[in-house]
Formats: C-alpha cells, sequence, structure tokens
C-alpha cells in the first residue's frame, strides 16, 4: 500500500469515526428527547401536572365564588387570570409536544445518516470464494418451491379459517322483519279483528274509510249554547285538521304548527288529555326548507290504529307508532315530502301494519312509494313504487269478498293493491290534478272522484289496467272539490263546499236528485243508520235521508268552526273543532 | 369561546397525542378523529408534485445508469423522503393509486384526479425502460427503509421466495376492496406514512416501528414482502429494455456484489453441470403444470368461502351487521354510525337487502381472488422448476432495486470507473485497485 493510499485510509478512518460518533450523539439526544415526549404524553393521559391541578381546584373554587356573587370584579379578574394560565400552561405542553417531535425526528434523521455514512466508508466484508455448484442452484430451487407451496398453503388455511369461524349475521336476515317473541308466542294476533274494529274508529272515516257508522245510538240533536248532548269540551292545545279517531275509551288526534308537533291522547269518558308526545323535527339534511300551504298545516293526516297500537304521521315526513298507553315504539323519518301544498294523506292500518300513501312530485319524478311498515318495530314490510304524482288523498281498505284490497285514487292512477303484499290487482288511469277526495266502496265497486268533474265507479273485480274495461259507469255535474262521497250502496251521496248535495243510483249512477243546503261543508259525510250526517263548516248538523227523496233537518249546533271528519261510536260521536274537541252524547 | 374552540381542534388535529384540555370548560368525552388524508391542496400544486416526481425519477435514471454512484442515489433518496414523505406526507403516492385506478376502472363514475393517474404510470413507465429507478431513489416508503438498514442480514432464497407471495395477496386484496368501493386498505395499513405526519393510528405505528426494527437488518422489508405496487414494477423491470448492470465490463466472479446486496437480488452463475447449463426439473414441471387448473379452482373456492368476511370491510355491511346485531339484542347501546342510521329513518330492511347484495359481490369477487392467487402460486411454482441461464453474477431483472450497492463494490466497475479501494476486498486482493 502506498502513502497515497495510506492516506487515503487514515482520512476514511477519521470520517467513519466522525460519524460514528455523530450517531452516537444523536442517538443519544434522540433518546433524551422521545423520553421527554413520552413522560409528556403520559402526564397529559393520566393526570394534570400538580400546578394544572393546583390551578384547576382555584379555578373551581372562584368559579363557586363567581356563582355567589356574579358581579364580584375581583373574582372574575381571578378567574379570568387563572383561565389564562391554564391555557398557557396547555399550549406550552402543546408546542413542547410538535417542537419535540420535529427534535426527535431530526436526532433520528442525523442518526441514520450518520451510520449509513460510517456503514458505506468501511470495507465491504471479505467473503472466501465458494465454488458455483449447480447442485446448490437445484436444492435451491426445490426448497423454494417447497417454501412457496407452504406459504399458499398457510394463507389458504388461514383464510379458510377465517371463513369457517366468521360470523354472518346477515345471511339469517330476512327482508322482512322477524316477528317479535311476544307475538311469536302468542296465539292471537297482535292486532285487532275486524268486529273490534267494527265497534271502534280506527281511521280517517271510520272502519274501511267509508265513513259508515256501526251504531245508530247516536245523538241526532245538541245546542253547545243550552248544553244538550254536549258531554264535554276540550281545547286542543295545537292546530290540525285530521280528524279524530277512537279506540275503546281513548281518543286520538295530533297537533302541529312550525316548532311543535304532537300526538295526543283524550279520554273519550272525561276528555282529558291522558297522555301526550312531542315529536322532533327530522334532522335537517341541508336540503330545502319544509314549506307546507297555510290552509293545509302539519297535521292534517289522520292517525290509524290497529287495535293495539296507534299511528301517527306530519307533514314534515316524520312518522311514529304507539302503544294505547302512550310509550313510543318507534319513530321515523320518512323524508321531505314534495308536495305543492303539503302532505296530507291520513293512514290506514291493516293487521299490524301500518299503511302510507307517500305520493310527491310529479310521476315522471318516481318518489311516491306506497309504504307499509311493521307497527311494532317501524320497519318496512313492503314498499312499493308508485307511478303517480303528489295527492291528498287517503286509502281505504276494504274487502271485496274475494280478498282484500287498498284502494288508493292519485294523478293518474287509480291503484288497488294486496295490502298483505304491496301486489299491484288492478289499476286505472282516469284521474287528473289537485285530488282531495277518497275513495268509497260498495258491493264490488269502488267510487272515485275527480273534483269538480266526474266519478267514476269502478269494478273491483278486474286484473291489471282496467281502465277500458272496468268502469261501470261514469256520471259529471255537481261533483265535489274536497269532500269524500258516501254510500250506503243503493245511493252514492256527494257533497261540494258550497252545499250543494248530489244523489246518484250506485248501480248505474243515474241522476237522482240535488240540492242545496245553504251552509259550507269541508267534512265528508257519514252515514247513520238512513241518515246522513253532515257537519258544516259553521258548526250546524245537518242530517238528510238516505233515501231516493231528499229530506234534510237541522238538529245541532256548536259553537266552532269544522273542519274533520267525525268519529260515531256508540252512543257518541267524536267531532274536533278549530280549537276543541267536542263528545256528544245523550247524558246519563 | 368559539374561536378559541376552533384553535384548540386545529391545533389538537395537528398533536393529537395530547387531545386533553384543563377543566373547566373544554372537557368532553368526544375524541378527536385523527386526519385520514392530509388537507386539500391547490390543483397546480398537485402539477408541481408530478413534476417532482418525473423529475426525480429522471434524476435517479441518470444517476442509476449513467453515473453509476451509491451516494448520488442515496442523496436522491434522502431528498425524496423529504419531499414526498415529510412535505408531501405521504400523499399523493404511487402505492395507494393503485386503489384509486381500480376504483376508476371498476366504476367510471369516480373521477380519479390526474396527479394520481400520473403518480400511478410514471413510475411504471420509468420501469419499463430503465428497471425500478423508483424504488431505488424516489419511493419514500422504500427511502426510510433504506436509510433504516444498518446491519444487513442475508435471507435465505426459499424464504424470500415464500414471503414474496404476501405482496401479491396484498395487491389482489388491496384491488378488491378499492374496486367494490369499500377500501383504502394500502393507505389505511400504510406502515410508514404516520412517520410523516407525525401522527397517526398506534396501532399502525407499532406496525411501522416494527417494521423499521426488521429493516435494520432485512433490507426494505416492506419494499420486498409486502409492497403491491412492487408486485407490478417487479414484471414491469422483467421486461425493461435497459437492464442494471453490476458492470458493464467482464465478471471475475468474486462474488462481492452478491455479498454487498442487502435485497438479495444478485443471482450467481447457474454453473454446467455434466457438461450442460441447469435443465428443467420435469419431475416436478410436470405436476405442476397438471395442477394449475385445480389449484386455481381451489384458491377460488377458497377464497370464495372467505367473500363474506372480506365483506364487513364495507361500510354498509359493516353498519347493517350493526343495526342487526342491535336488533337482536346481541349488541348493548348504538354506534355514532347506527343512531345516525336510525335517525335518517331510512328502512332498515332496505339496508340489509344493500349489504346482502354487497356481500354476494364479494363471494363473486372471492372467485377472482383466489383464482389469481392461483395463478400466482401455480406460476412460482412453475418458475422455479425452469431452466435459468447465468454464465456470470447478475441483477435480478424483477427483484433489483436498482439501489446502487453492487456499483460500489465492484472490483470491474471500481477498476472501469478508475476508482481505488483502499484495503483488499477479496481473499486474493485482485479487486485493489488504485487509481
Amino acid at each position: 500500500m502506498n502513502q497515497r493510499a495510506m492516506k487515503k485510509t487514515s482520512s476514511n478512518e477519521y470520517w467513519i469515526s466522525l460519524a460514528q460518533k455523530a450517531s452516537v450523539v444523536s442517538g443519544v439526544f434522540s433518546l433524551i428527547v422521545a423520553g421527554f415526549l413520552v413522560f409528556n404524553y403520559i402526564s397529559a393521559q393520566t393526570g394534570l401536572p400538580e400546578k394544572e391541578l393546583l390551578y384547576s381546584q382555584r379555578m373551581a373554587e372562584q368559579k363557586a365564588l363567581l356563582d355567589q356573587n356574579p358581579k364580584d370584579e375581583a373574582v372574575i379578574q381571578e378567574v379570568r387570570r387563572l383561565d389564562l394560565q391554564l391555557r398557557q400552561t396547555y399550549f406550552y405542553r402543546l408546542f413542547f409536544s410538535e417542537r419535540g417531535k420535529y427534535l426527535l425526528l431530526g436526532g433520528v434523521l442525523i442518526s441514520l445518516v450518520s451510520l449509513q455514512i460510517a456503514s458505506a466508508l468501511r470495507n465491504p466484508p471479505r467473503k472466501p470464494r465458494h465454488p458455483i455448484d449447480p447442485a446448490l442452484e437445484t436444492q435451491m430451487r426445490k426448497r423454494s418451491g417447497a417454501a412457496v407451496g407452504a406459504m399458499g398453503a398457510i394463507l389458504l388455511g388461514g383464510l379458510f379459517v377465517l371463513a369457517s369461524t366468521s360470523r354472518n349475521d346477515l345471511a339469517s336476515q330476512t327482508l322482512t322483519p322477524p316477528e317479535s317473541a311476544d307475538n311469536a308466542t302468542a296465539s292471537e294476533p297482535d292486532y285487532a279483528s275486524w268486529d273490534e274494529i267494527r265497534k271502534n274508529w280506527p281511521t280517517f272515516r271510520g272502519p274501511g274509510g267509508l265513513g259508515v257508522s256501526a251504531f245508530t245510538s247516536v245523538p241526532d240533536s245538541w245546542d253547545e249554547a243550552s248544553g244538550e248532548n254536549v258531554l264535554w269540551k276540550t281545547p286542543i292545545p295545537l292546530p290540525g285538521h285530521n280528524s279524530p279517531i277512537v279506540w275503546g275509551d281513548r281518543i286520538f288526534l295530533t297537533g302541529g304548527d312550525d316548532t311543535e308537533k304532537v300526538v295526543y291522547c283524550f279520554s273519550l269518558e272525561t276528555g282529558e288529555i291522558l297522555w301526550q308526545d312531542r315529536m322532533d323535527d327530522p334532522p335537517s339534511t341541508g336540503g330545502e326548507e319544509i314549506r307546507v300551504f297555510e290552509d293545509n298545516g302539519w297535521a292534517t293526516s289522520t292517525m290509524a290504529c290497529d287495535g293495539h297500537r296507534v299511528y301517527a304521521i306530519f307533514a314534515n315526513g316524520m312518522a311514529a307508532g304507539y302503544d294505547l298507553t302512550g310509550k313510543k315504539l318507534w319513530s321515523k323519518n320518512l323524508g321531505a315530502p314534495d308536495s305543492s301544498y303539503g302532505y296530507a294523506s291520513s293512514l290506514t292500518a291493516y293487521h299490524d301494519l301500518m299503511l302510507i300513501q307517500y305520493d310527491q312530485a310529479q310521476a315522471e319524478d318516481q318518489k311516491s312509494v306506497l309504504y307499509a311498515l311493521q307497527g311494532q318495530t317501524g320497519e318496512v314490510a313492503w314498499q312499493v313504487p308508485r307511478p303517480v304524482a303528489n295527492s291528498w288523498t287517503s286509502p281505504i281498505v276494504v274487502d271485496t269478498g274475494e280478498g282484500e284490497q287498498l284502494i288508493t285514487v292519485s294523478e293518474p292512477w287509480i291503484i288497488a293493491y294486496n295490502p298483505a303484499s304491496g301486489e299491484e290487482l288492478w289499476k286505472a288511469k282516469l284521474m287528473g290534478t289537485d285530488l282531495a277526495p277518497s275513495p268509497v266502496y260498495a258491493n264490488g265497486i269502488a267510487y272515485v272522484i275527480q273534483p269538480n268533474d266526474s266519478v267514476f265507479a269502478i269494478r273491483t273485480d278486474g286484473k291489471g289496467d282496467v281502465t277500458r274495461t272496468h268502469v261501470a259507469w261514469t256520471a259529471s255535474g255537481f261533483i265535489p272539490d274536497i269532500c269524500s262521497p258516501l254510500t250506503n250502496g243503493e245511493l252514492i251521496f256527494l257533497l261540494s263546499t258550497y252545499g250543494t248535495m248530489t244523489c246518484l243510483d250506485a248501480k248505474t249512477g243515474e241522476f237522482v236528485w240535488e240540492e242545496d243546503i245553504e251552509d259550507s261543508f269541508m267534512t265528508s259525510p257519514s252515514l247513520v243508520g238512513e241518515w246522513v250526517y253532515l257537519f258544516s263548516e259553521t258548526g250546524k248538523l245537518y242530517r238528510v235521508k238516505a233515501s231516493r227523496e231528499f229530506e234534510v233537518t237541522n238538529t245541532g249546533s256548536l259553537d266552532d268552526r269544522f273542519l274533520a271528519s267525525p268519529a260515531f261510536l256508540d252512543g257518541k260521536i267524536v267531532v274536533r273543532g278549530e280549537f276543541n274537541l267536542y263528545c256528544l252524547g245523550r247524558k246519563q | 369561546m368559539t374561536e378559541f374552540a376552533s384553535v384548540l381542534q386545529r391545533v389538537a388535529l395537528i398533536a393529537s397525542d395530547i387531545q386533553r384540555f384543563p377543566p373547566p370548560d373544554f372537557e368532553s368525552d368526544y375524541t378527536m378523529p385523527l386526519p385520514a388524508t392530509p388537507a386539500p391542496r391547490a390543483p397546480w400544486l398537485g402539477g408541481v408534485d408530478v413534476i417532482v416526481l418525473f423529475a426525480a425519477l429522471s434524476v435517479g435514471v441518470y444517476l442509476v445508469h449513467k453515473k453509476r454512484s451509491r451516494l448520488s442515489v442515496f442523496l436522491l433518496m434522502v431528498f425524496s423522503l423529504i419531499y414526498f414523505g415529510f412535505y408531501r406526507l405521504g400523499c399523493v403516492c404511487a402505492i395507494g393509486s393503485i386503489q384509486n385506478v381500480s376504483l376508476a376502472i371498476a366504476n367510471p363514475s369516480y373521477a380519479i384526479p390526474l396527479t394520481v393517474v400520473a403518480f400511478f404510470l410514471l413510475p411504471l413507465v420509468f420501469t419499463l425502460f430503465f428497471g425500478r429507478v423508483f424504488c431505488a431513489g424516489v419511493c419514500p416508503l422504500g427511502a426510510m427503509q433504506d436509510l433504516m438498514l444498518i446491519k444487513p442480514i442475508s435471507i435465505p432464497v426459499w424464504l424470500q421466495q415464500a414471503l414474496g407471495l404476501l405482496a401479491y395477496l396484498y395487491l389482489g386484496a388491496a384491488v378488491l376492496f378499492a374496486a367494490m368501493g369499500s377500501a383504502f386498505i394500502i393507505c389505511e395499513y400504510d406502515p410508514f406514512v404516520a412517520f410523516f405526519r407525525l401522527n397517526g393510528n398506534p396501532n399502525i405505528i407499532i406496525l411501522g416501528v416494527s417494521l423499521l426494527i426488521i429493516g435494520l437488518f432485512v433490507g426494505r422489508p416492506y419494499c420486498r414482502f409486502l409492497c403491491p405496487y412492487g408486485v407490478i414494477l417487479h414484471h414491469f423491470s422483467r421486461l425493461s429494455h435497459w437492464r442494471v448492470t453490476i458492470t458493464p465490463q467482464d465478471c471475475h466472479q468474486c462474488q462481492i456484489c452478491e455479498e454487498a446486496c442487502p435485497f438479495g437480488a444478485i443471482l450467481p452463475p447457474t454453473g454446467e453441470q455434466n457438461g450442460q447449463h441447469w435443465a428443467p426439473d420435469k419431475k416436478r414441471l410436470i405436476p405442476a403444470l397438471i395442477l394449475t387448473p385445480i389449484l386455481i379452482a381451489f384458491c377460488g373456492w377458497v377464497f370464495s368461502m372467505a367473500g363474506s368476511s372480506f365483506s364487513k370491510m364495507d361500510y354498509t355491511v359493516h353498519l347493517a351487521e350493526r343495526i342487526v346485531l342491535e336488533d337482536t339484542g346481541q349488541a348493548d347501546g348504538t354506534t355514532d354510525a347506527s343512531k345516525a342510521f336510525r335517525d335518517s329513518g331510512q328502512p332498515g330492511e332496505t339496508l340489509i337487502q344493500d349489504a346482502q347484495n354487497i356481500m354476494d359481490r364479494y363471494v363473486m369477487a372471492g372467485w377472482i381472488l383466489g383464482a389469481f392467487f392461483g395463478l400466482v402460486l401455480s406460476g412460482k411454482m412453475i418458475r422455479l422448476c425452469l431452466p435459468d441461464r447465468r454464465d456470470d453474477y447478475e441483477a435480478d431483472r424483477g427483484d433489483c432495486l436498482a439501489c446502487a450497492r453492487c456499483f460500489s463494490y465492484c472490483p470491474q466497475e471500481l477498476k472501469r470507473r478508475r476508482i481505488s479501494r483502499t484495503a483488499p476486498v477479496t481473499a486474493g486482493s485482485e479487486a485493489a485497485v488504485e487509481s
């Protein structure tokens, strides 16, 4: 080795030594910084340093003093001073943590780079020659093949174990929610029988939504001024156009405004509020604000009851289910309804299903849906999209003798479904815009109103599109705009808001009579025995004979404005005014 | 008060190791979420990143192929670590871009950023022509591991071959989860990004520290045995036009390069047996060929069985399972996600239906992933049965990371470049060259 090489070696050794020292120093420095950071972290996680704790205790004391003397300037100043100290301590620790990280990073980097330099400057290790042996190559390949195979087997085995032991909680889930344990073990169905339904008033316009009372024992006259046949009168806290429903000794209705939506339960005996529940507004999704037409309001949809539970929905799309004692079983947000005037369709119930005709926007928007929610849980039992625009009609559930049908009316389709499954049974494309009157049914015929235009009688034994095949008859004339029709099977009665009442033959559609009642009407007519009960907007009762001869009497008067349809019970009528809830009946 | 809380929140996002503020007013049970990705940047800065990547790759090509200097490659590596790692916080990165590309192919509605496309394609194109220069000096993950390599030990070839399967599996899984729109697992489980961001999930930090500790002795363990992008680069590099050579001059078979390479990427000459070069091992080759379709089908079946387990990575499936557990009383309380879902009023049946559909898709995807894995497994077995001829020590075209270490130790190379080593490097001292 010549002098030049020796000089070079000496130089290398110098740099190697320097790099090693730098590495050691930076390594030790990094360890110290790391130690401080760990201490800082642990102290921050496990408890306050004494100083902070002291300040915190003092702070607590000062705050207690401040509560006692809110205007004590000295205490205020002390709180501020302590608070400032606390923050300074806190941010000092953050500062320490932040800077410490970079110091640690820098130290580690220097240490590593120094080690790399030292390593690079060192000579590579000497290696004795070994002969090139093809047998080694063969051996290596065999071993490698075996190792690859073993690794593959290990990985596959691991996956197999994973697949075998992994729980799949969804695999056993069916698309219809399982019945509750109570329901599964009970011998009785978890809903009321038809006989029980007939004795109550569980939906808009009563059993089946037909507006027909099962009882004739209801009063036929009353007078609020004298108190005649007015059992009680209770103010309703919040406005709403929905009609009262009744099950057993309880009356259910809703009220709401821009700020509150409440479900009420009144005692049928006394009129007192037994329970009420305020429904929260749906969480904001950043979408447009829900707006409703002033005349529609937030609580226009009538509740429904299946005998074991009651259901409610508001114009903001919030729906809920309760047991009869007021225990909320579930609530859910169906989404902001896209409705021109505000959502107003009433609910109905079939067995333990809550049925919601959720019609929205225009048909081409494909927003309309018919929901069947499980009464016990609110889960969707089934849902079907509807090719219709927004409407304000309410669905009815009827027994045609060949099966039960859920009949809905919207623009442009009248559609009947199987209420158990949502299967579409028949449909007819007959309807125009702005639909409010709900359908009625009798003797295999559904009667549907196109406001201010026509009434259609459609046989319900069809399948598919029955527009050209099952329209029994069509009539026009003084067709109502808001009030739903009424039929006793022989005749059909139509009532316009301005008081014109029309009677047609239910089988043929032939004109029978038409008379003017000089009053205004928003409530739908109801049939009690052989009398049609009409509650005018001005609070008067008109009884019209359900016959081919027109006969009317005016035998009742209440001091309120009436927009909701009454409920008829054994010996009682429950009617909702704009401000009060009335129970009419013969006093004992 | 609000402003102060905002400042506190920002600071906490940066330094989340201290998320507690002293009482009285700012304590709550809320745990500040860790940032998953760096804050968005101006679009033109993305362009700058692409330019820097292109420049770094170009410089890497020059340093590896022309200058052939380990020190220069080392410096480029440090630059890349600082820029792509600590400055750019490890995002965007070429490795993770696999997922964006997979998702874009599977879901045309996903608008993949051009920057990401560039980060995916540029290293591939450079590799196709110049070998793995990206791994050599541009990848920050590789750079971090390279810096940690202090005392390299050699890994047996059979172990390298076996561990190499993991990277294929990781690649397949990453593509699967990304294409299904469920997760970007490369990013979620990136073991080093927490160091770049000085912040991260403790479990991932432990994983990263473990890999770095292993990396003190085993050269670039993540790059060699886990990196999914490395799998692609491996195959592109095998096709590379200008391969990395230990020395352009005649090899003296001194074996120093093999010793110097910490990545086991220098292959020895195959030699001759009975006067012939190594021949295919027909006893193993023929069964391997016959078993290939069976292996592919079997792997497909096993992976398809695990499909429903894979699907738990999907948010919808995860949420649906939680809802079911809550509804059936198997889980107490609610999570933030399940509560939000319930508050939304969306029907649970629809969620379960969606989740079941996703699980069905995962079963099908399991078949594809399994078939891919079976093909890889079979391909490796067959490859190990096929003949290979090397007359001299050569850098493996696929595995060589172009780190330039071997250049610095090859006596022939040193002689060519008129660089002297001051001590003999072999027992014969024939490589002690003086300039």
